[in-house]
């Protein structure tokens, strides 16, 4: 199945770049978009929570845009790859090409989306130079951003397949994404969550992925390996569920579409 | 069975002096009892409805055979015409050998690049340009970049749209949509070429410009499956007829032959091939079960999980006087206080 995907990279290629592009046709503001809807949801939560509830968390802005980035690239993705077969239906029907093409252009260009925006913490680091930790931990990031690429593709994977053959995937995935935009520390730092809870919540393998980012960027400390590592057990266990789904519903995209 | 010997016996190619000389060549399309079942839509809705199903009452699916005991063979070069009736299977036999569908029994062997005249336009994006669109869609057909930017300056010609390809599709007219898609397809230098009834849009210049093409092919020994209502095309492009009705191959043999056996029979009546009957599928007890407690076990640990907290959240806060008004002004002012103090500590510090 991975194998088609390289052979096929072409296609896959030009899926990414059509609907990147697409995004941006015709729109007076082009890029600006994509910086946009994060930069609102910095100002309004840097308001709500620094100067209502107070939370005291240093550098706010930046502590939050960590976290809510990369929980962005996750949501955005998985979200496309659930519509991926419908959105591309007409192609599913009349063009034989590897279906797993489908979920991985739609993770690809969410990553492009996730780049443009860390250009937003670029320029809170520039402005804030005080919060950047330079150190040897710096060479965890890839390990990181490796981690939390393969938990999305593994969701993606499995809602792509699944919302071909029950469309009610895309409803229940939009609860489950609302249970863990708070369940991930976007909004504080997983170290005050109660003991009891954080055993529960653990599980969920942005925690170790936003913690992670967060340690070694403001702190410059290596990121929790437990965390990372709970993560890197959750994210493999769900590569292979969607690995199974998606070879089991495979051949039936365009019967089902 | 003597029926389905008869078939295979008309299948073989020896009819037509056309395709005397073909016989030698090897089959490119093999098909040994393909069925293709598709499941009816009133069982295949909602996950949760599905369990409950399950759950009370006695579950079952329902199957309908689209196409079933298909077995044909196609050699190389020959063109070869699916008539018969609406809802006799052609265009899912067509998908079946364009590898968009699956068989769901039996073995179908499908060689060389198959480009279907029946995806015009497939992945074309309204916003992009004529010339954008021909790359998107050439590449999904199979294309490399390099191959369809060798080739982009005569698809356009062949389109006779170059005064509109740099403009956004959206604005083209269906005719220069199917001028542009078909234009694509053409290129796609094919080995199996699938022509499907599609093909009809445009006016009578491009559509005889679109047959010289076909033509060509097969002058070059691209091996043809040709769709059509109109039988009129068969007898132009087509050495061999297959004729379907519900599923099933009815007849087989010589191009002219079939199309007048066909509107012989639609004439008096006769296209009645037995009829493929629905199927019934009664899940295993053991699946029902399965499925019921998997889904109330995911509901359960969340659900669970979130009454718990939210009810001893609640006991913790229990015994706690609400704070009123006075009380937060007391607390706010201490806090004022406090940072007044601090900071005038600082100013005497240094």
């Amino acid at each position: 199945m991975f194998a088609e995907l390289i052979k096929k990279r072409e296609v896959l290629d030009v899926l990414v770049q059509k609907d990147f592009k697409a995004r941006y046709k015709d729109k007076a503001l082009g890029r600006f978009w994509s910086l946009a809807d994060p930069l609102v949801m910095v100002i309004v939560f840097t308001i709500v929570f620094e100067y209502i509830f107070k939370t005291g968390q240093p550098y706010f802005p930046i502590f939050l845009l960590l976290g809510l980035t990369p929980y962005r690239f996750f949501t955005n993705s998985v979200n496309a790859a659930a519509g991926s077969g419908l959105d591309n239906a007409q192609l599913v029907k009349k063009v034989a090409f590897p279906r797993i093409i489908l979920p991985f252009a739609s993770v690809l260009s969410h990553m492009r989306h996730f780049f443009i925006e860390l250009l937003l913490v670029l320029g809170l680091f520039l402005y804030f130079p005080a919060a950047f930790h330079l150190s040897i931990n710096l060479l965890w990031l890839p390990l990181v951003f490796a981690l939390q690429c393969l938990f999305i593709q593994s969701v993606a994977m499995i809602v792509a397949a699944l919302n071909v053959r029950y469309r009610d995937t895309q409803y229940m995935l939009n609860s489950v994404l609302l249970i863990l935009y708070w369940m991930t520390p976007l909004f504080y730092s997983f170290s005050i969550v109660p003991r009891k809870l954080a055993l529960f919540l653990q599980w969920n393998p942005m925690v170790g992925v936003v913690e992670g980012y967060r340690a070694i960027l403001l702190k410059g400390a290596p990121p929790s390996f437990q965390l990372l590592g709970v993560a890197a057990i959750t994210s493999t266990l769900l590569l292979f569920i969607g690995t199974y789904v998606f070879k089991k519903y495979e051949k039936l995209f365009a019967d089902y579409l | 069975m003597t029926d389905a010997n008869s078939i295979a016996d008309a299948t073989r190619p020896t009819e037509s002096i056309d395709s005397k000389s073909k016989m030698d060549c090897p089959a490119v399309i093999r098909a040994n009892g393909v069925g293709k079942r598709y499941e009816m839509h009133r069982h295949r809705s909602m996950l949760l409805h599905d369990a409950a199903k399950m759950a009370f009452s006695k579950y079952e699916k329902n199957y309908f055979w689209a196409l079933r005991n298909i077995d044909f063979e196609i050699r190389k070069g020959e063109s070869v015409a699916l008539i018969g009736p609406n809802g006799a299977g052609k265009s899912t036999l067509l998908s079946l050998i364009a590898k968009t569908v699956f068989p769901t029994e039996g073995s179908l062997t499908v060689e060389g690049r198959v480009s279907a005249l029946l995806e015009l336009g497939a992945g074309f994006h309204p916003h992009f340009t004529g010339r954008e669109n021909i790359l998107i869609n050439g590449i999904v057909m199979g294309l490399t970049k390099a191959e369809i930017e060798a080739r982009m300056d005569e698809i356009i010609a062949f389109s006779e749209l170059e005064k509109f390809i740099d403009e956004p599709i959206q604005n083209y007219s269906s005719g220069m949509l199917a001028r542009l898609g078909f234009s694509v397809a053409a290129s796609v230098d094919p080995e199996i070429l699938i022509v499907d009834e599609a093909l009809s849009v445009g006016d009578a210049a491009f559509q005889e410009k679109s047959f010289q093409r076909i033509l060509d092919f097969k002058r070059q020994g691209c091996t043809i499956l040709f769709v059509t209502h109109a039988l009129g095309n068969v007898s132009r492009f087509c050495d061999r007829a297959l004729l379907l009705s519900h599923g099933q191959i009815l007849e087989a043999g010589p191009a002219q032959d079939i199309c007048d056996n066909y509107e012989a029979r639609v004439r008096e009546g006769r296209l009645d091939a037995p009829r493929l009957p629905y199927e019934t599928q009664v899940l295993p007890l053991w699946k029902r079960v399965a499925a019921i407690l998997t889904i109330l076990s995911m509901m359960g640990v969340v659900i669970g999980a979130g009454i718990y907290f939210v009810l001893s959240s609640m006991k913790e806060t229990a015994g706690m006087p609400e704070p009123n008004a006075i009380q937060r002004i007391k607390r706010l002012n201490e806090n004022n206080n406090n940072k007044n103090n601090d900071s005038d500590a600082l100013e005497r510090a240094p």
